[in-house]
């Protein structure tokens, strides 16, 4: 029986930890939420300006009105593609 | 993988009024190999200071930016982020995707889908012209 409570009070210890660890996580969650907004479709695209590889820069702003714009960001060059 | 399927579609892509490009946040040297190798028709863009795939909230660990494809809207504004890449037939996929965004096509009256045709056709007409001299 004794271990028996013993057991209980340590799963509780664990939710508790748990739960408080979790409470900690989705505050800091939030913060972060603040600063970098999460884009969504309709929001106005931010602009860029980017050298490419054939030697050009590019400025997103400057296809505005003209035509739209596709990128297709990957993780590494020559990894796979 | 991606890159390379984009550039399979290329000549699709080509049928609709919109800019592609490809990009990481890796240095232009590298990223302009890259393109040479998989003989890239579209731009590679480098984003070495990582701020685009910053503000775009793409940046993974700081220092990659995920595989994502954003469609820009001829306004400027954000069309579809997919982030549910299609490696192997990317290209296929963001046509789709142009689709379903009604991003326009490029003379749609003059039904320049079929670029190869048109294509023919001019070949045609310098052979005619050709013949009256």
């Amino acid at each position: 029986m004794k271990t028996f409570a013993c057991f209980i009070s340590l799963i509780c210890l664990a939710i508790a930890m748990m739960s408080s660890s979790s409470s900690a996580q989705s505050t800091e969650a939030k913060a972060a939420d603040k600063k970098p907004k999460k884009l969504k479709v309709g929001d106005k695209a931010p602009d860029w300006e980017m050298k490419g590889s054939d030697g050009k820069t590019y400025k997103l702003s400057k296809y505005k009105g003209k035509q739209a714009v596709v990128v297709s960001w990957y993780p590494m060059a020559l990894t796979g593609g | 993988m991606q890159c390379k399927a984009l550039r399979e579609s290329g000549k699709d892509l080509a049928g609709y009024n919109v800019a592609v490009f490809g990009a990481s946040t890796d240095a232009l040297e590298k990223n302009k190999k890259f393109a040479k190798k998989l003989e890239l028709k579209y731009p590679l863009l480098s984003d070495t200071d990582k701020k685009v795939a910053k503000n775009y909230g793409i940046l993974m660990r700081g220092k990659f930016a995920s595989r994502v494809a954003i469609i820009v809207d001829k306004d400027g504004k954000i069309a579809h982020i997919e982030k549910k890449v299609d490696l192997r037939n990317h290209g296929k996929q963001l046509l789709k995707l142009l689709d379903k965004c009604k991003i326009e096509k490029k003379n749609a009256d003059e039904k320049s889908a079929e670029a190869s045709s048109e294509e023919a056709d001019s070949d045609a007409k310098s052979d005619n012209e050709d013949a009256d001299k």
